[in-house]
């Protein structure tokens, strides 16, 4: 299928579902309804974030093997915005919020990265233990939110200007190579 | 730095124009609060571009960096390496055969640090 019909295709889809199934921008599965925050994550829960065309590469992995992926440039840190499996389709980080800038968001793609995936603690040449760590940060609109976090000696990290350069680097680039493309993107 | 484009190989006329274009970016350019790059990001991938023009070392991509910067990547079967210059003035290299053990290093943004790093990843890549 062409590339625009595909983005035709998806449009409409989503129009159908938001306008005669869910009657709104989100299913009512997605909404937290008083639920809960689960800490507990499995290790072959996967973790769902957007992506686009130009944020993916397609690399051999180290058995030879072919896959597509985010590029490391486009992961960020810290603080990555994530969707639970648990509580999430792959789709879900592509539905509209009430942030007119989601608008667009219906035909990036969706990648996969699995709890088991996120990098192992990493130790500065300054001796300072960096650990990382998926945290479960539900939002009214979206149970199923997570972030990805880091902890330096022990306290949570939010500032990306005092995490060593280095130890940044290295997490973008090991959790680039856990990635995998869940639902292609059109944009 | 004043580059004539009329003097330089054809890809690396596009790469620089890609650059140029990326300064065009807007801020949450993908969504999740990036950075536009900013002028100190768009020199320094000049300054890594030359070096790599005069070994003819040429970049799988060029593009933005969601932790604002520009990222000049390279990818050959399972290698991979990139050299990203931020919007902070500083330049971080990588190289990785995706095995979970990268090689990152900081490169100083002098002509000869530049050269060494851009240097290390065509004899990775060569390897």
């Amino acid at each position: 299928m062409a590339a625009s019909a595909k983005k035709a295709a998806r449009r409409a889809l989503y129009w159908v579902m938001s306008t005669l199934v869910w009657r709104g921008p989100r299913p009512r599965a997605m909404l937290r309804n008083g639920r809960s925050l689960d800490p507990l994550f499995a290790p072959h829960e996967m973790l769902y974030l957007r992506c686009t065309l130009e944020g993916t590469e397609t690399i051999t992995a180290a058995d030879g093997t072919p896959y597509r992926r985010v590029r490391p440039a486009h992961i960020h840190f810290p603080d990555q915005s994530v969707n639970r499996q648990k509580y999430s389709r792959p789709w879900h980080v592509l539905l509209p919020s009430d942030d007119e800038r989601s608008q667009s968001w219906i035909l990036y793609g969706s990648a996969q990265v699995p709890v088991s995936g996120i990098p192992p603690a990493q130790q500065s040449a300054g001796n300072v233990r960096f650990e990382f760590t998926v945290e479960h940060d539900p939002l009214d609109d979206n149970f199923g939110h997570a972030e990805l976090r880091v902890y330096k000696s022990g306290q949570r990290e939010r500032d990306k200007r005092r995490i060593n350069a280095v130890v940044k680097k290295t997490y973008r680039q090991l959790l680039s190579e856990q990635t995998r493309i869940a639902l292609e993107p059109l944009v | 730095m004043i580059i004539d484009l009329r003097d330089i190989t054809p890809w690396l006329q596009e790469a620089f124009q890609v650059v140029t274009r990326l300064g065009l970016l807007r801020q949450n350019w993908d969504t999740y609060e990036a950075e536009a790059p900013n002028e100190t990001a768009r020199g320094l991938a000049r300054k890594v571009l030359m070096n790599m023009g005069e070994v003819e070392l040429r970049p799988t991509r060029v593009d933005a960096s969601a932790e604002g910067g520009i990222c000049i990547s390279f990818v050959q079967g399972s290698r991979y390496a990139d050299i990203e210059c931020f919007n902070s003035g500083e330049v971080l290299a990588v190289t990785s055969s995706g095995d979970g053990q990268p090689t990152v290093w900081e490169v100083p943004a002098t002509e000869f640090d530049i050269q060494s790093a851009v240097a290390a990843i065509q004899t990775y890549l060569n390897k």
